[in-house]
């Protein structure tokens, strides 16, 4: 592996780390999703994330313990038991600042990649 | 060998169970239904060998899962860095029950056994009992690693050995079973019986006899406790109750370890033909053996007692408290026996299945079927 092959990882991470949390908010704004739902809907809508599956439901339960989200079971089918996430008032909040930023930023980045010759 | 894929996602559940902390029902509940509709989806619809294989393959090894859970990231020691936060709550409760022991016992015996006369003085004081625990603890490490070796060539979803001895831990957290709380009126009925009878009492020493009555109530309420189990299963006043007998127990033991060996004599042949009492320390005097054991027996003995107690009180406080938690009341009839749930989800699992056992083999992944 190049140097630059080990810096876009580096990069690469540090992206997803922040945007991760953006998308599932997103996510979840249309609509409340248990667990697998959401990992499929992030395997679909955000490719470039490439989560580990096992990395999505310890990050809605912190999500959860900050107050961003909220949850509830559903036992309709009790062979597998579903525990549902919905965004709080807090969620929505954190949401629309942090979209409102990211698009801010995106904008601005491709500008300057664009300047740069980059697209 | 084959394996039912259900069967596979709960040893990979015991697996993860076995890294993440106590409470931790609602975190396995989430990641089996995962498993369950990933192993679907991969079998186009039904669940087979071959795609809960792989299923259980993308979420993860286990150590892994749960440190993401746990947020305890990865850990350096004497131990392999995943079995490090096992072992590290082990020994806490090991050190933390033997130094809350050792004072107990040395207060018991100091404020109330020599002013009563009871015992001469305290015995087995500093040393013994800390210098067992840290034999103990190197015995433990050494065997860790030795056995770790032979893990490493295991498949992600089978248990390696010594998740099998960290899962004792987790064991004990299932319901007691009926055949156990049969168990326990049994041999507190007789234990009480054989501890009252005069051709024993005889035998014992002057320092423990005032404890022989303590101990035979005591055995006698456990078997009490054991009904009430083996009637209503597991719920909290039973719980509480264990947990209550526990903790008098481990008091007692404060008492015990200080008295030492609990009899003077046993029944022996005197001359070869005629039997009767036997003084236990002048038959080692006499024969020349040098080494007296039983009150290091004594203390391993009190040291078993402890540590099991202590265990049990530990399980039973937490179950109760999660039982308050889900806003249960003090008596209902409950579960016995190992993972009622478990076998009950299992079932249900098993009976949506139901007819479509022709399906789960026409799948195309390469996988041996049921």
């Amino acid at each position: 592996m190049s140097k630059a092959d080990k810096e876009m990882d580096r990069w690469a991470k540090e992206v997803k780390r922040g945007a991760v949390t953006l998308a599932i908010l997103s996510l979840l704004d249309k609509e409340p999703a248990y667990g697998y739902e959401l990992v499929k809907r992030l395997e679909q809508k955000v490719s470039f994330l490439q989560l580990e599956q096992g990395t999505v439901y310890p990050l809605l339960r912190r999500m959860e313990k900050r107050g961003l989200l909220v949850s509830e079971w559903d036992y309709d089918d009790p062979t597998k038991p579903k525990k549902y996430y919905g965004l709080t008032s807090e969620g929505r909040n954190a949401l629309q600042m942090m979209a409102k930023t990211w698009n801010i930023l995106s904008g601005e980045m491709k500008e300057i990649t664009m300047e740069a010759g980059y697209q | 060998m084959t394996k039912e894929p259900l069967k596979l996602i709960d040893e990979y559940l015991e697996r993860v169970k076995v890294y993440l902390p106590i409470d931790s029902g609602e975190i396995l509940e989430e990641i089996r239904t995962h498993l369950i509709e990933s192993a679907e989806a991969i079998g186009n619809g039904t669940m087979t060998q071959g795609s809960t294989i792989m299923a259980i393959e993308r979420m993860g090894e286990p150590q892994a899962v749960a440190n993401e859970y746990a947020g305890s990231g990865k850990k350096v020691g004497p131990v392999p860095a995943e079995y490090a936060q096992p072992v590290f709550r082990m020994l806490l409760v090991l050190i933390g029950v033997c130094a809350a022991f050792l004072v107990g016992a040395y207060v018991v015996g100091s404020a109330f056994l020599v002013p009563w006369g009871i015992i001469g003085e305290i015995e087995n004081f500093p040393a013994s009992i800390p210098i067992m625990l840290i034999v103990n603890i190197l015995f433990v490490l050494l065997i860790i690693g030795g056995i770790s070796l032979a893990d490493r060539d295991k498949m992600p979803q089978e248990k390696t050995r010594l998740e099998g001895v960290f899962g004792i831990g987790t064991e004990g957290f299932k319901p007691k079973a009926r055949t156990d709380a049969a168990g326990e009126i049994i041999f507190g009925i007789l234990f009480g019986v054989i501890a009252l009878h005069p051709a024993v009492q005889v035998l014992y020493s002057t320092a423990f006899v005032p404890f022989v009555g303590i101990i035979a109530a005591l055995v006698f309420v456990d078997a009490i406790k054991g009904g009430m189990f083996l009637v209503a299963g597991e719920n909290s006043l039973n719980l509480i109750i264990e947990a209550l007998i526990g903790i008098v127990w481990i008091v007692i033991a404060m008492a015990l370890i200080n008295v030492g060996w609990p009899t003077d004599y046993f029944y022996g042949s005197i001359d070869g033909v005629t039997w009767g009492f036997v003084d236990l320390e002048a038959f080692f005097i006499d024969n020349g053996i040098p080494f007296f054991p039983f009150d290091w027996i004594w203390i391993f003995i009190i040291f078993v007692l402890v540590v099991t107690n202590t265990w049990r009180v530990i399980v039973d406080l937490t179950k109760v408290a999660m039982y308050f938690r889900s806003r249960r009341d003090l008596w209902w009839h409950g579960d016995w026996g190992k993972r009622q749930h478990a076998k009950g989800f299992r079932h249900r699992l098993s009976k949506h299945y139901e007819g479509r056992d022709e399906e789960r083999r026409a799948y195309e992944d390469g996988y041996q079927g049921n």
